[in-house]
Order: structure tokens, then C-alpha cells, then sequence
């Protein structure tokens, strides 16, 4: 062996086992959270709290996907199909990539000052659902542009010179290729959406509830927010951070479903391009 | 019959019009009409996601600058006209008024007092130093971190590697942050206090190292793309050449990509400097600014988090806190514009 091969074995090897402790730290964090969390579901439901706290993510990922859904792919396809090198699309595009970073606390306070006080929704399932759907819809308009553009021109040429209208191209031929991709960056978007926090503070989320779960004008309550409230502001820690666990594993399945979904979706996507 | 905008010759190519972007026209007036009518929905949904884009930067611009100009206090008198008594009064009027714009001191002290009773205070200089202390320890740590699990994931690393490594950088990327809020707490917090002999493992380091994790899955997304991004010819003349690969990564592959590299340390560092959950809950949200490490610390962030909620609306507290959010804002668009910039000139 000369000394080349050596420095390469080493290089490889100290590289490897930083990826290799990573992937390790992941997976074991995850494991962590389901183990000591899912034997603990039972006496958080006894608790009380729990129905209503995944009921409010739910209810919370619902409202976000009817604002951000219909809205992020209407200007994915405007972005994609009407006028892809246009100024006003390219600074909308330009818009939308800077403002997918933008951290959700400052989104959160966006959806104070409007949702909140503005509108005058109060703290409310409303309002944070707004809120949550206007911090989800750059990065999900961004996923759906990309699955539109992944769609080979030939496909829109044939039909074209078939003497498709643009719409009709659209919807026979551009969206039905689209949608695993599609569906997948919406997934995505839905599953950080449903596990954020930081904006459900600032909008009304609440630790305990004493009216109807799906009230849309009154405080809720939402499984990150309950993670949160048990492990920082119960009396009693030790009653309060088993129930913590109990509620981040089903949080975490919660993301991990959707997540799973995007994946498989995304699969599937690979698969029907033969790649 | 065809008006002459349906007329069947291709229109004059004007200057800089893609003779690609002209389509037959339709001879069906319904299908036409139909065309046009859902391309104006679909532009017009567009529309609307540009203006509240816009409303975004607006408003928060508005709202933050507005701390800049000063508000008189407001007469305990009047307050106590509406029912409180004196002290009631007084505690009132302190929490909504005596706002003296610029000259409060935001960017001059480190004193952050919002509900001092006989002088609040509101010095941002701590909690800008909490949030530069953890998201700095972040940023050494993920960036180094992130691009060698990047290189090696590039250069080295078999198929099945890949194969694995992908999912579970993914994984840790979908991990909600509260979950990692909830580690440093009840898990990295009792350890830190252990190993540093100290009474709260809630301090800098817990909220720095827990930045770190959430940052990583960023750098090493952007920078494993940049390393791709390099001509597979650049690494094959030199492997041809007899170098070695590490010679090869040092001399070809790294100095092709820095731009990208440096792009994902970025894009890293204002992920960590944007999360919140995690220094709110692992830090101990300390109203001393942190001396070290190893005390507690108050991030811009967390203060957001923590105290807008229960803030008065129009207070000189709520000014303050809304300063502190343009600043976020401000930061993180920099911070994004500058990664984006590298990004595009990086590519080959």
C-alpha cells in the first residue's frame, strides 16, 4: 500500500464515521422520543388533553391546506405554465425563495398584526391556521413550480400541435404527470406546518380548553404547543415530562405519516419516469 | 369568421419574442373562452400570493419602524378615569407609554426590562448577544460538520450509503423543532449540568448544540449539491492525472465549489438564527445577558415567542418587541440574498 491509498482510507474513514454517527444520533433521537412517549399515550389520554390537542393540529393542518394549497398551486402553475421567464414571475419567484427562509416567528408576529388584531380574529384556530398557511405557502409554491417543471416540454408540444388549448394542456397533460410531485410538495409543506410552534404562540394556541375542540373564533389547543407547555410550565416535572413524551411521539408519527406519505409519493414519482 | 388577433399566420416575431411562445389558435370560441377565463383565475391566485408577499414585507416594515418614533406617555389620569385605581393607574401607563423612539436605547444598552415597573428598559444589546452566541457556537459546529458529512456522501460513500443517508438527513430535517426542545430539557440539559457541575444544564450551550442538529440537515443539503454540481470531468482529469482523491478534492473539487460551501454555512447559520422553540426552551431565558457558554441565555427569537403574546397592543413593550422582529427579518433576508447571490455564481 503506498502512502496515497492510506491518506485516502483515513480521509474515508474519519468522514464515514461523522455520516455514520449522524444518521445514528437521528435515528436515535427518534427512538427516544417513541419509547419513552408511546407507553405514556394511555395516561396522557386519561389525562384529558390529548384528544383535544391532536384534534386542534388536526383541525390547524386542515385550515392550512385549504389557504396554502389552492393558492400555492394556482401560482405554481401561473410560475410554470403561463410565463416562466416573465419579470413579474421571476420576481415573484425571486419573492417566494427568499421568503421560504424566513423563520416562523417572524410569521407568527405577521399573523398577529393581521390575522389576530387586524382582522380582529383574536387568538383563535382562525387566525393561526391563516397564519400557518401564509408561512407554509412560499415553500410549497416552490415544490409544486419544480414537479411542474419536471414535466418533459414534448409532452406540452404533442399537445399543442394537437390543437390543445393552454388550459387544456394543463389539466390533461401537465397536472396528471405532476401530481405525485405535486401531492408530495404539499405533504411536505403540511407535515413542517403541523409540527411548528413558535407562530401557534403569538396566535392563540392554549394549554387546556373548555369549550368546543373546533371552535374557529376561540384559543385551541395543538399538540406541538401541548409538547411544549408540559415540558416548560407544568408544576411537577416528573408528571409533566412523560406526558411531554407522550405527546411528542404522536407528534412525531403525526410528521412522520405525512412525511412517509411525501416520500412514497416521491417513489413513485422516480418510478413512473423510469429513472 | 377570424378577427384578426385569431388570424391563422404566426404573428411577426418581434424583437426578443421566442417564436416558441406562439400556439395555434383555437377555432373553438367556447374552448377559447374557457381557456382564457381559468389562465385569468389561475394568474389572478398568483396575483393575490404577490400581494400578500408584499403585505408581508410591509407591514412587519411598517410595524418595526414605528419603534423608531417616539409616543408620550399616556395620562395615569385618563387610565384611572376608566376605573383603575392609582396604582393600577400607574403600572399602566408605564406599561403603555414613555416610548422615546431611537434614544430608549434599543441598540445602546443591554438592559432588558420590559415590565420594570419604575423604568423599563428595553437595551436589545443582550438578547442580540444571546442569539450571535448560539447561533455563532451553531454555525462552528454545523458548518465543518455538515460539509465533511457532504464531501463524504460525495466522494466516498457507496450507493447503499447514499441510500440511507439521504432518508435519515431527511428525517432529521422533518423533526418538529419542539421535539429537539424537548431533548435539551429533559435529556442534553441534566447531562450538561452533570458534566459541568453546574445547578441548570439550561444554558448557551444546551441551545447552541440543539441549533447545530437543526442546522446540519441544511448545510448539508445545499453543500452535497454543490459538491454534485461540480463536472464529473474536473475529477476524472485529475484522478487521470495520478492524483489521489484527497489530493483531488483538495486542488479540483474544493476549490470548484467554495461559493456553494459557503452558501449552505449561510443558509445554515440563518436556520439556526430563525429557530425558536429550542433556545426558548433550552436556554433558561435569563434576563441577564449571558456571560459565557455556560449561562443562561435570552435569544431574540424566544423573547418574540415568549413575550408578544402577553404584550399590550400599541405598548412601547410591543414597539420594542416589533423593532426586534424587523430585525430578525432584516438579518435573515441578508443573510439569504447574500447564500442566494454565492449560489448563482458558484454555478458552473
Amino acid at each position: 500500500m503506498n502512502s496515497a491509498s492510506r491518506r485516502e482510507r483515513l480521509l474515508a474513514g474519519l468522514l464515514g464515521g461523522l455520516t455514520a454517527a449522524l444518521v445514528a444520533l437521528t435515528v436515535g433521537l427518534v427512538l427516544v422520543i417513541l419509547a419513552r412517549g408511546l407507553p405514556q399515550v394511555g395516561a396522557l389520554l386519561n389525562q384529558g388533553g390529548l384528544g383535544a390537542a391532536a384534534l386542534g393540529t388536526i383541525g390547524l393542518t386542515l385550515i392550512t391546506a385549504l389557504v396554502a394549497a389552492p393558492f400555492g398551486v394556482a401560482t405554481a402553475i401561473a410560475l410554470s405554465e403561463l410565463g416562466p421567464t416573465g419579470r413579474l414571475a421571476r420576481g415573484l419567484r425571486f419573492g417566494l425563495g427568499t421568503l421560504a427562509g424566513v423563520p416562523g416567528v417572524v410569521w407568527g408576529l405577521f399573523g398577529l398584526v393581521v390575522f389576530v388584531q387586524g382582522l380582529a380574529l383574536g387568538p383563535s384556530l382562525l387566525a393561526a391556521g391563516l397564519t400557518l398557511g401564509v408561512f407554509t405557502l412560499p415553500s410549497l409554491t416552490l415544490a409544486c413550480e419544480q414537479a411542474l417543471r419536471a414535466v418533459p416540454e414534448e409532452e406540452r408540444e404533442a399537445a399543442f400541435a394537437l390543437g390543445a388549448t393552454r388550459w387544456e394542456v394543463i389539466t390533461r397533460n401537465v397536472l396528471p404527470r405532476a401530481a405525485p410531485g405535486i401531492l408530495s410538495g404539499v405533504a411536505l409543506g403540511l407535515s413542517r406546518a403541523a409540527g411548528e410552534t413558535a407562530p401557534l404562540l403569538l396566535t392563540g394556541a392554549v394549554y387546556s380548553i373548555s369549550g368546543p375542540v373546533f371552535g374557529l373564533s376561540a384559543p385551541f389547543m395543538a399538540l406541538p404547543h401541548h409538547v411544549y407547555t408540559l415540558v416548560t410550565q407544568h408544576p411537577d416535572p416528573a408528571v409533566g415530562e412523560p406526558l411531554a413524551f407522550a405527546a411528542a411521539a404522536l407528534l412525531l408519527l403525526l410528521s412522520l405519516l405525512i412525511g412517509g406519505l411525501a416520500a412514497g409519493l416521491r417513489a413513485r414519482l422516480r418510478l413512473g419516469e423510469g429513472l | 369568421m377570424l378577427s384578426p388577433e385569431r388570424s391563422l399566420a404566426p404573428p411577426e416575431p418581434a424583437e426578443g419574442v421566442r417564436l416558441s411562445a406562439w400556439r395555434p389558435p383555437i377555432a373553438d370560441a367556447h374552448r377559447a373562452r374557457h381557456d382564457r377565463v381559468m389562465r385569468a383565475l389561475v394568474a389572478a391566485g398568483a396575483g393575490v400570493v404577490g400581494l400578500m408577499l408584499a403585505g408581508f414585507l410591509g407591514v412587519l416594515t411598517v410595524k418595526g419602524l414605528s419603534a423608531l418614533w417616539p409616543i408620550p406617555p399616556v395620562d395615569p389620569a385618563l387610565i384611572q378615569a376608566a376605573g383603575l385605581n392609582a396604582e393600577e393607574a400607574a403600572r399602566a401607563s408605564a406599561a403603555l407609554g414613555g416610548w422615546e423612539g431611537l434614544s430608549a436605547g434599543l441598540l445602546r444598552s443591554a438592559r432588558w426590562a420590559p415590565q420594570a415597573l419604575d423604568t423599563p428598559s428595553f437595551g436589545a444589546l443582550g438578547l442580540m448577544g444571546s442569539t450571535a452566541l448560539t447561533t455563532g457556537l451553531a454555525a462552528l459546529i454545523a458548518a465543518p460538520l455538515g460539509v465533511a458529512v457532504a464531501i463524504y456522501l460525495n466522494a466516498f460513500a457507496r450507493p447503499f450509503e447514499r441510500a440511507w443517508a439521504r432518508p435519515a438527513i431527511e428525517l432529521l430535517a422533518a423533526l418538529p423543532s419542539v421535539l429537539l426542545g424537548l431533548i435539551g430539557v429533559s435529556l442534553l440539559g441534566p447531562a450538561l449540568a452533570r458534566l459541568f457541575n453546574l445547578p441548570s444544564g439550561l444554558v448557551a450551550l444546551n441551545g447552541g448544540l440543539l441549533l447545530a442538529l437543526m442546522a446540519l440537515p441544511t448545510v448539508i443539503a445545499v453543500a452535497w449539491e454543490a459538491l454534485n454540481a461540480v463536472p464529473q470531468t474536473f475529477t476524472e482529469a485529475s484522478l487521470a492525472l495520478g492524483a489521489d482523491r484527497v489530493t483531488t478534492l483538495w486542488r479540483v473539487t474544493l476549490p470548484a465549489s467554495w461559493r456553494g460551501l459557503v452558501a449552505a454555512s449561510l443558509l445554515g447559520l440563518g436556520r439556526a438564527l430563525g429557530e425558536t422553540m429550542a433556545v426558548l426552551m433550552a436556554c433558561g431565558n435569563s434576563e441577564a445577558p449571558p456571560t459565557s457558554l455556560l449561562s443562561p441565555a435570552h435569544a431574540m427569537t424566544a423573547t418574540l415567542a415568549l413575550e408578544l403574546p402577553g404584550a399590550l397592543r400599541d405598548s412601547a413593550h410591543q414597539r420594542a418587541l416589533f423593532a426586534l422582529g424587523l430585525m430578525l427579518l432584516t438579518i435573515s433576508l441578508t443573510n439569504q440574498l447574500v447564500a442566494r447571490r454565492l449560489l448563482r455564481q458558484g454555478a458552473p
